[in-house]
Formats: structure tokens, C-alpha cells, sequence
């Protein structure tokens, strides 16, 4: 399993002290779309796949050519899980609180939250919509409410 | 298994593209069997290492096999989670252990890592590259400081999100099983009652201590919709295989296991696969032990599917082709198909939820005993082959083993 130690150094307790994205170069464009309220993924300038995770190639064709591309930041929720209880502290204050796969409009699937919602109403197959919360000046952190405010999603519709 | 189900050709389709729709050629069979295994004490070992735990069970599986150290021509190896600087564990233990092996290395992929290492041994002795593989794996992760709540994810860390431990990403799977087909936590909970019940004729196992479905409705949530019952143990423990050719195996003191199917199977992207929370690779992985085998799903008599947590012996169940997709949940429900007089007995000897979290090692030894007709008061009468699976990293690695009893 991969792990990102940024999110395990820290100690203090809140949102201000959860781990702000490490803004390396090649990600640098995803967290700061989200200042400007864009959800942007990497599209291969060669074969026109979108991809996620963000990478230096395009998994399909192997180009390292890409275009950062706005998306609409429509999806529906492929899967979702509520979290009772922090395994980190800096999460104490938001339990309980939803982690989802989010398929999106365009077909990447995102691991986000739904937010703005309670966690009992969210469902599999749920229209969602993004929004941000900003971490840092450089990056802000996408998620995702319902469309509706919550509660219609049709879970045998969504496979 | 008892009551003629579905065929793996036919009952099941989740995968858009598998070896039977490609036209792959079918592995040739291995001329390979389990001479050995043994296992050190489970549980909460204070004091004790990754090396000392691989040592004691190591003893063990030898003395079970009859083969000398001295005999032993290979050495395979998996770190334990607390093993420092895990890639070179086979050097530590083989200087622990005075062995100069002809093939030696350690592969870490997580609970696929027991199987992935037989098959290793497997087509070394069918090749004639060595004769006696010791296939070994020990890990103080109880008492030595292991973390299993890290975030998970990839390039960007889904830590961001606060997805944390390993129990999120198959608590996701769950999820969706559930809104798709109906599956429900009770029906999860049966998997954990039956371990127990299974555990508790084990005198071996950690956990011996029946219980009940309201336990696992009430006991409280790791990441919901997984409850604490739903999640496999964390121990100390080691475990041993001896793996030998078919030449040798008449050597063996209590009687060779044949390995008749071996399959594997990778979906290593994640996100970018839209089924990747079905883990279509582990239908792969079991069509292809069974083409290697000749068997198909209404041959195999007893199975011990990997259980780090519950839902993942529903999807085991979907994969190995007993059932058809999104069928699994009714399938276990009240556990009695599972049960050890059942159509298809299921970790007859605990698994991880009950027995000890030897990341599926456990599962191949109980295998090779079930087959030995060795499993005292959880022997499954008459059982004559046995599919032992496993899955490792963030689900993205299967492996499988179909064992025979020896004619």
C-alpha cells in the first residue's frame, strides 16, 4: 500500500492542521484549480484519455504529453463510507464523515468526500456535484455534494 | 463442492475479458507437492521476532515433513510487517538458519504472498531447479508495533480525504455489493460466525469463543459499513511449508498434498478501473487454477478463501464461481452452506477473523491437513481437493492454489 507521510507528520488536532497536499510539480495543477473553483484532470494530448491518478504518462498510450483539462465536477457516487471514528487527529472534529469513490461525468473515478450532507443519506448511484475547501494558498481540496441537497440516489441504477 | 452448482464457464461474467474469452493456452500442470507445513504458537508473543517466529514454525513444518535441514535446497521467504529492511530477509534468515540454498529471494504482496511463494517453489522443483523449497514467513505484527491505519492510496494520497486503515478500501466493495444486491450486514456477519464456530474446534486458534450475529450487529464500526467483527485479527505468528517434487514427495512422513491448479491474477491500476472495487482479477485468477487443474467449481470439496475481512469471502465465493454474481450474500446466509457438513465448507480452521492474521498462510496449512484428512473434529468427511486463495496490497493481487489429496 502506498502511504504519504505527509498525512501521518502531523500532530494537532482541527482543519487548519490537516495535512495540506504537498504541492509537487506535476500536482501543482489539480490543487490549485480548485482556488479558481475548476476540477482539472490531466488529459493525453496523444490519445485523449483522462487519467487519474495524476501521473507522467498516459496509462493507455504511454505519452507524457498532456493538457490539464476543466472538467464539468459532475459525477455520481460509485461507493461511499462513513468513518465513526478519527484514525488521525486532525479528523476528531468530523466524525462522522464520508469517504466515496466518485465516478465522474467525464469517466475518471476520484477517491473525495460528500460533504454537506448526512453521511446516513448518502447513496450508491447519488448525483453529486463539486466543491472546495482551500487547504493552503496553493491548494484547495475537492469534494463533492448531492445535486438534489441528498437522499434520491437509485443504487440499482448505477453499475 | 455438494449440489452441483454453476460451472466456472458459466456462472460468471463480471469480468469483461477473461482467459476463456481470450483463448489463452492453459498452464501446464506442475509436477509439485506440499511435503510439510507448520506453524510456531499464534497470538500475543512478547519478545518474539519475525526471524524466531519463521525459525519455530520452520522446526515445525520439517519435523511434520521428515525431511533434514540439510535436505533443504531452497528458501523463499515474506518479511514480516515489522521486518527491518524486508527485501533482504531471505539473507538474515538463511544465515540465521545455516542454509546455502540453489534458489532463495523474498516477495512481499501481502496476503497473495503464501500462494504466489508456492507456486514459486512449485515450478522450481517441477523444473528441477531444487528439490526441498522451505517456504517460510514470520512476523512479531501484535506485539512489534505494526500500523495497519495508514492512509491508502496513490500518487495523491487519499489521506487527503481522510481515508485511513486498511479496512476502507474493502468496506467500499462492500458498499457497493450491498446497493447492487441487496447484500446485508447480517449475511457478513454469518461469515464471522462461522469462522469462530470453526475456530472454536480449533485448539490452535486465537479466538475460540463462539458468538452470535447480534455480537457482530453490535460490536462497534471500524469504517462503517464494517463492523470490528468484520475485520480479520492482528498476531504474532510464523509459518512453514515444505514444497518438494513429485519424486520426493513419497518421502514425505505424513503423506504429500499434490498441487494440481495455480493461478494468479493483477488488476494493479485501481481508480482507472471502474470494476477494480469487484477485484475482477481474482476471477482470473481461480478460471486459470482451474483449467490448470481440470476442475471446475462443483469439484472442489472444501475451501479456505481469504478473510481479512468478511465481504471478502463473498466476492471469493462470486469468483471461484460457486455463485453467480451478487449472489454470495444469500449464500452464507444463516451459514449453514458453509458450515462444515455444509455444500461448501469455508476456513474450516478459523481464517484470519478467528484463527491468527498469518495473512493467509494459515489457509494453505489448514488446506494441506484438510486434504491429509488431519482436521480431527473440523474434518470435512470425504474432502479429496481444496481451494486455498489469497489477496494482497490494496487488493490488487490474487493468488490461488487448488491442493488434491494424494491417491
Amino acid at each position: 500500500m502506498t502511504t504519504d507521510n505527509a498525512a501521518t507528520d502531523t500532530a494537532a488536532t482541527g482543519p487548519e492542521f490537516r495535512p495540506a497536499p504537498p504541492a509537487t510539480e506535476l500536482t501543482e495543477p489539480f490543487w490549485a484549480g480548485g482556488l479558481s473553483g475548476e476540477l482539472r484532470l490531466q488529459q493525453c494530448a496523444n490519445c485523449g484519455h483522462i487519467r487519474y491518478p495524476i501521473s507522467t504518462i498516459c496509462p493507455v498510450c504511454w505519452s507524457a504529453d498532456c493538457v490539464w483539462t476543466p472538467l464539468s465536477g459532475r459525477g455520481t457516487v460509485q461507493s461511499h463510507i462513513v468513518f465513526e471514528r478519527a484514525y488521525h487527529e486532525a479528523w476528531a472534529d468530523q466524525v462522522p464523515y464520508v469517504v466515496a469513490l466518485i465516478e465522474l461525468d467525464e469517466g475518471p473515478v476520484l477517491v473525495s468526500n460528500v460533504v454537506g450532507v448526512q453521511p446516513s443519506a448518502v447513496r450508491v448511484g447519488q448525483p453529486v456535484t463539486v466543491t472546495f475547501a482551500r487547504r493552503s494558498a496553493t491548494a484547495a481540496l475537492p469534494q463533492f455534494t448531492p445535486v438534489d441537497g441528498g437522499g434520491s440516489g437509485d443504487g440499482e441504477a448505477a453499475r | 463442492m455438494r449440489g452441483g452448482r454453476p460451472s466456472a464457464s458459466t456462472a460468471h461474467r463480471a469480468s469483461q475479458e477473461t482467459d476463456v474469452e481470450k483463448g489463452n493456452r492453459v498452464a501446464e500442470p506442475v509436477r509439485a507437492a506440499i511435503a510439510g507445513v507448520g506453524a510456531s504458537r499464534q497470538g500475543k508473543l512478547p519478545g518474539e521476532t519475525d526471524l524466531s517466529l519463521a525459525t519455530e514454525a520452520l522446526r515445525a513444518a520439517l519435523d511434520d515433513s521428515g525431511f533434514a535441514k540439510d535436505d533443504i535446497d531452497g528458501l523463499l521467504t515474506m518479511p514480516g510487517t515489522t521486518t527491518a529492511d524486508p527485501a533482504k530477509h531471505y539473507l538474515r534468515l538463511g544465515e540465521h538458519l545455516g542454509i546455502n540454498p540453489k534458489i532463495a529471494g523474498s516477495l512481499s504482496a501481502g496476503g497473495a504472498t503464501a500462494g504466489m511463494l508456492v507456486q514459486q517453489a512449485a515450478l522450481a522443483v517441477s523444473a528441477g531447479m531444487a528439490e526441498v523449497v522451505a517456504v517460510v514467513f514470520g512476523d512479531a505484527a501484535r506485539t512489534g508495533g505494526s500500523r495497519f491505519s495508514a492512509p491508502s492510496g496513490a500518487a495523491v494520497s487519499s489521506g487527503n480525504w481522510g481515508m485511513y486503515g486498511n479496512a476502507a478500501n474493502s468496506a467500499l466493495g462492500a458498499r457497493r455489493h450491498m446497493a447492487l444486491y441487496g447484500t446485508t450486514s447480517e449475511q457478513l456477519g454469518w461469515v464471522a460466525v462461522n469462522g469462530r464456530r470453526n475456530a472454536s474446534l480449533n485448539p490452535n486458534a486465537v479466538m475460540r469463543e463462539p458468538i452470535t450475529i447480534a455480537d457482530h450487529q453490535s460490536s462497534r464500526w471500524i469504517v462503517d459499513p464494517l463492523h470490528l467483527l468484520d475485520c480479520c485479527l492482528i498476531s504474532d505468528g510464523g509459518v512453514a511449508l515444505i514444497v518438494t517434487s513429485r519424486e520426493r514427495a513419497g518421502d514425505a512422513r505424513a503423506g504429500a498434498v499434490d498441487i494440481l491448479g495455480m493461478g494468479q491474477g493483477h488488476t494493479l491500476q485501481t481508480l482507472e478501473r471502474k470494476d477494480w472495487w469487484y477485484l475482477p482479477h481474482q476471477q482470473d485468477c481461480i478460471s486459470r487454477a482451474y483449467r490448470q487443474a481440470g476442475l471446475s467449481p462443483a469439484d472442489i470439496d472444501v475451501a479456505q478463501l481469504y478473510d481479512n475481512f468478511t465481504i471478502s469471502v463473498l466476492f471469493w465465493l462470486e469468483h471461484g464461481g460457486f455463485v453467480k454474481p451478487g449472489e454470495s450474500g444469500p449464500f452464507v446466509d444463516g451459514g449453514k452452506r458453509i458450515a462444515l457438513d455444509g455444500e461448501l465448507p469455508v476456513n474450516t480452521a478459523g481464517g484470519n477473523l478467528s484463527e491468527s492474521y498469518m495473512q493467509g498462510w494459515l489457509h494453505v496449512v489448514e488446506g494441506v491437513r484438510q486434504m491429509r484428512g488431519e482436521s480431527g473434529p473440523r474434518q470435512v468427511a470425504d474432502a479429496r481437493t481444496c481451494l486455498v486463495t489469497g489477496r494482497g496490497m490494496t487488493l490488487q493481487t490474487a493468488s490461488c492454489l487448488i491442493l488434491g489429496a494424494s491417491s
